[in-house]
C-alpha cells in the first residue's frame, strides 16, 4: 500500500522503503555514476569510411548516440562527442568529461590501439598500430571514463534522513480511502474497479493534499525541515550561498545555524556540529580538568587564577583551556579534500563563531586518539589530532 | 512481481524502467512535506536518470585468465563483477560453474571465450547475453599483444603475441565484455 495512486510525490520514506534502505540506494547510485565507464564503442575504420558496430554510452545506448568521428589518416580517428539532454530534465544539456580512454583491436593479427582523452574532455584521440608499430585501419573497441561528481544529496539522501512519522507506513490518501469507505456505507460498492472507487481515490487523494498542506506549514516553521521556504530561512539567518551546496546541505546548515540561536549549551553546540558537517562529524573535545578548582593546563587569566607564568601572552591577554573546543572530524573518502575543507574552515568556522561566546576560542582536527598532543613527524600539524 | 524493463546486460536501461518520467511531479506541484523524510520527484529523477546511465555502460563480466599449464585449459582466476554474481573461486577455464563463461585454449597464445546464452537477474528475469563489446589487456611484466575476434554473439577468440608478433602460451591476461 506503500506506492501507487494513494500515496503520490512527494514519497514518505518508512514502511516498505525506509529512509535506511533509500539512503543505501543513494549512496550506491552515487557510488556507480562516480566508477562507471562514460562510454564504449565497437567501431571499424576503413580509409574515411566508420562503420559503428555498437555503441553504450551515458549519453544513451544505441548507433544514433556514438560520437562523430573524423578521420586523421591511416590509423588515426578523432572521436568526439556532442551535449546530450537529461534525461531527467530536457530543458538541461549535459557535457562528457572524459579523463581516461583505452581500446583493443579486433582480429587475428597482432596490434595496438592507443586511445588519449584530450584536454576538451569531450574528445579522444584513436590511434591503430599494426605489430611493427606502423598506423593501420581496423577494428576496435574503446572504452572511454568520465569524471562524475555525484552526490546523495542529488538523490535526496543525506545523513539526517529518517522515517516518516505521518505518512511512513499508512499513506494519508488510504486513511482518508478508508474513512470515506466507512462513511459510504454497505449501499456503495466497494469494489476497486468501479465509479465508486475512482471518486472515492480522487477525493481521497485532494484530502490527503490539505493534510499534507497542513504537515508543510509545521514543517516548514523550522529550517531544520523546511524545504519550500528555505531560502526565506537562508536570508534570515545569514546563511551563505554556496551554489555547489545541494538543497540538503543548505537546510542543514540552516538548521545547525538555528539551533545556535537556543544558546551555546554543551548539547545544542554539538547537536548543530552534528547537522551541519553530516558524517563528517565524530564527536567534540573538552577539557574541563580534575575538578572545578583546578584549572586545566594552559590557563592564564591575569587578575582572577594568574596560572604560570609562561602561558602570559601579556597585555592582559588569557587563555583557558576550559574555553576551547575541538572537533574531532573524518573525511569521508566520497569528499573531496578541497569540499572538506570548506566546509570545516569556512561554513564551521562561521557557525561556531557566531555561535560561540567571544571568549571561546575552536578547532577541529581528525584522528583524535586522546584528547591534546600529536604524533610528531607523522600528523600533519593543523591537520590530525594531537596525541 | 516481475520487475519494469530487462536486465542491465541488455543494454536497454532507461529511465522509465525505474519509475522515471520527466513528466512525473509532486502532487499537486508541492515541494516536500518534510525534506527529512520525503523523497521528491525530482530526486527520484535525478537518481532513476543516473542509474539508468551507470547501467548502460557497466561491463557484463571482468574477467583475469591465466594460461599457465601449456596444453591445458587456462585457469580463470577472477571472475569478480559479472553482473549476475562473483565466482566463489578460480576455475578451469574448460569447466566453468554455471553461469559463468567458458575460457578454452586453442594453440599456444589462441583461446575461445564463451559467454552464457542467457542469465538471469535477482528476481529469474531471463535475458539472452550478447557480447556487445570485447577488451582485452596483457597483465605482467612482459611485452606483447593481444586482440580479439568476435566470433558470434556468445563466443571471441582471444589471441596473444610476445613482442616479436609470434603467438605464445603462458600468459596472464584480463577481459572486460560488454
Amino acid at each position: 500500500m506503500r506506492f501507487g495512486g494513494f500515496c503520490p510525490f512527494p514519497l514518505p520514506l518508512g514502511g516498505d522503503w525506509t529512509a535506511a534502505e533509500h539512503g543505501r540506494v543513494a549512496a550506491d547510485v552515487a557510488a556507480l555514476q562516480r566508477a562507471s565507464e562514460f562510454a564504449v564503442l565497437t567501431f571499424t575504420k576503413s580509409g574515411s569510411t566508420f562503420i559503428v558496430h555498437e555503441y553504450s554510452g551515458q549519453n544513451g545506448a544505441g548507433i544514433a548516440h556514438a560520437p562523430e568521428m573524423q578521420d586523421y589518416g591511416a590509423g588515426l580517428v578523432l572521436l568526439t562527442w556532442s551535449p546530450w539532454p537529461d534525461e531527467a530534465r530536457h530543458d538541461v544539456e549535459l557535457h562528457p568529461r572524459i579523463i581516461a580512454a583505452e581500446g583493443t583491436l579486433h582480429g587475428n593479427a597482432p596490434g595496438q590501439v592507443v586511445v588519449t582523452p584530450l584536454e576538451d574532455r569531450h574528445l579522444a584521440f584513436v590511434s591503430i598500430f599494426d605489430g611493427a608499430g606502423g598506423p593501420m585501419d581496423g577494428t576496435v573497441t574503446v572504452v572511454v571514463s568520465g569524471a562524475a561528481s555525484a552526490r546523495i544529496g542529488d538523490y535526496g539522501g543525506a545523513a539526517d534522513k529518517t522515517d516518516s512519522q505521518t505518512e511512513g507506513d499508512v499513506p494519508y490518501a488510504w486513511t482518508w480511502y478508508r474513512a470515506l469507505t466507512g462513511a459510504l456505507g454497505d449501499a456503495y460498492t466497494r469494489e476497486m474497479d468501479s465509479w465508486v472507487h475512482v471518486e472515492k481515490l480522487a477525493t481521497a487523494r485532494l484530502n490527503a493534499g490539505v493534510t499534507r498542506a497542513a504537515d508543510r506549514l509545521s514543517f516548514n516553521a523550522l529550517p531544520g525541515t523546511s524545504d519550500d521556504l528555505l531560502s526565506m530561512w537562508q536570508e534570515l539567518l545569514h546563511v551563505p550561498v554556496d551554489a555547489r551546496a545541494t538543497r540538503h546541505e543548505t537546510r542543514q546548515a540552516c538548521g545547525a545555524k538555528f539551533r545556535a540561536a537556543l544558546g551555546p549549551t554543551m548539547r545544542n553546540v554539538d547537536e548543530a556540529l552534528e547537522q551541519l558537517l553530516g558524517p563528517v562529524f565524530v564527536r567534540t573535545w573538552r577539557t574541563e580538568g580534575p575538578d572545578l578548582a583546578t584549572e586545566p593546563v594552559p590557563t592564564m587569566w591575569p587578575g582572577g587564577t594568574p596560572g604560570p607564568a609562561g602561558y602570559d601572552l601579556g597585555g592582559g591577554a588569557w587563555i583557558s583551556a576550559r574555553r576551547h573546543l575541538v572537533v574531532e572530524v573524518r573525511r569521508p573518502s566520497s569528499m573531496p579534500e578541497s569540499e572538506f575543507l570548506e566546509l570545516l574552515n569556512v561554513r564551521m568556522f562561521r557557525m561556531l563563531d557566531d555561535m560561540l561566546p567571544s571568549t571561546a576560542t575552536f578547532n577541529w582536527a581528525t584522528g583524535i586518539t586522546t584528547a591534546g598532543g600529536f604524533l610528531l613527524d607523522i600528523s600533519r600539524l593543523d591537520f590530525d589530532g594531537m596525541t | 512481481m516481475i520487475p519494469s524493463g530487462l536486465p542491465a546486460w541488455s543494454r536497454t536501461a532507461e529511465i522509465s524502467s525505474y519509475g522515471g518520467s520527466t513528466d512525473k511531479q509532486n502532487y499537486m506541484s508541492q515541494g516536500t512535506t518534510n525534506p527529512v523524510t520525503d523523497l521528491s520527484a525530482e530526486e527520484h529523477a535525478r537518481m532513476v536518470a543516473d542509474l539508468a546511465a551507470a547501467v548502460r555502460t557497466a561491463p557484463f563480466a571482468t574477467l583475469t585468465i591465466n594460461d599457465q599449464n601449456a596444453g591445458a585449459d587456462p585457469t580463470v582466476v577472477f571472475a569478480t563483477t559479472m553482473a549476475t554474481g562473483a565466482a566463489p573461486s578460480m576455475y578451469d577455464g574448460g569447466s566453468p560453474p554455471l553461469g559463468f563463461p567458458a575460457v578454452t585454449r586453442d594453440a599456444d597464445g589462441e583461446f575461445t571465450i564463451t559467454m552464457p546464452a542467457d542469465a538471469d537477474d535477482d528476481y529469474g528475469v531471463t535475458e539472452a547475453v550478447e557480447i556487445r563489446h570485447i577488451v582485452a589487456s596483457l597483465c605482467g611484466s612482459l611485452p606483447g599483444f593481444i586482440a580479439v575476434e568476435q566470433l558470434t554473439t556468445t563466443t571471441a577468440k582471444i589471441r596473444v603475441w610476445d613482442i616479436s608478433a609470434t603467438l605464445v602460451a603462458g600468459r596472464v591476461f584480463s577481459v572486460r565484455v560488454w
